[in-house]
């Protein structure tokens, strides 16, 4: 079992900013490695973009724990949403072990700290 | 809407899974089998054969069973094949853009491989495994899946408009912001 906590505060963010939380992995084996990745997506009408923005291995890892992690945002792209396409922040948690779909905890990240809507009309 | 909301976006639909039961399953195997691990997965345009093949891809690599995967892009008439190993299973997709010389030549290439899978929008290649075909019922049951209801008359409609090419159907309730009709 894999879990993502990662407080309120931290879910809508500014360029440069950092995101906080704890992973918490209960395994029956001992993984050979345990890791939180930020990264964008894209959803929409098209095929999925993707870029993995930066990780945080946890070292020598054992079969059951929680531990902090700490990633820093960069200057964009910036979360937003239209008709089409809409480009979405996440923290995802995945090991070498697990078989289950990684837990993942979407933000927004933008000047503002929210969603840019391209999709509505003034 | 927001793209992120519409039930019928990209990553929801590529997420749809196959459906096949396991006696149907059974049986494109054992033709599999008896046709020495060589076979083809025959059907139009966006009647699911990729998605067919993705789930033969997992299911031999469950077994155990080094896979190779390569789709050709729109025009690659010739694919020299050099990275299939021995002992590999080749899963190909999109086998009708290769020319006659080029698909000679890939059977030679793969002579040696532990099996043949490929994708065809027409038959002769290989042994027809199986023929992909569409419905307008499959599509309402995909419609619902996505965005909990369907209209069965309208998936009538909107399955003979796209000629059973259920990508392109899912793609036009993708514009009808997320409504199934």
């Amino acid at each position: 079992m894999l879990t993502l906590h990662v407080p309120d505060v931290h879910r809508s963010v500014v360029p440069q900013d950092t995101v906080q939380g704890e992973a918490t992995w209960w395994l029956d084996n001992t993984p050979r490695w345990v890791e939180v990745r930020l990264f964008w997506h894209t959803e929409g009408k098209g095929t999925t973009d993707v870029q993995v923005v930066q990780r945080q291995r946890f070292e020598s890892p054992g079969a059951h724990e929680t531990r902090p992690f700490s990633l820093t945002l960069p200057d964009c792209p910036y979360s937003f949403s239209g008709r089409l396409i809409s480009l979405v922040w996440s923290v995802e948690l995945v090991c070498s072990v697990a078989a289950e779909a990684a837990p993942r905890v979407d933000l927004v990240m933008s000047p503002s700290g929210r969603e840019i809507r391209i999709d509505q009309r003034d | 809407m927001r793209a992120r909301d519409n039930p019928f976006r990209a990553e929801r639909v590529e997420a749809l899974g196959l459906r096949l039961s396991e006696g149907e399953w059974a049986l494109i195997e054992a033709r599999w089998q008896a046709n020495h691990r060589r076979g083809a997965i025959v059907g139009p345009e966006g009647t699911g054969k990729t998605t067919l093949l993705d789930e033969w891809q997992r299911r031999l690599t469950r077994k155990g069973l080094p896979c190779f995967r390569r789709t050709l892009r729109r025009g690659e008439s010739w694919w020299p094949a050099r990275d299939v190993k021995a002992g590999t299973v080749l899963l190909l997709d999109g086998a009708e853009q290769l020319s006659g010389l080029a698909w000679w030549h890939l059977r030679w290439r793969c002579r040696r491989a532990a099996g043949v899978v490929v994708t065809s929008h027409r038959p002769g290649f290989l042994a027809t495994l199986w023929e992909a075909r569409t419905t307008p019922r499959l599509l309402a049951d995909l419609v619902t899946e996505l965005a909990g209801d369907a209209d069965p008359e309208a998936c009538v409609t909107l399955h003979g408009r796209h000629g059973g090419n259920l990508r392109l159907a899912l793609r036009e309730l993708y514009d009808g912001d997320g409504k199934s009709r």
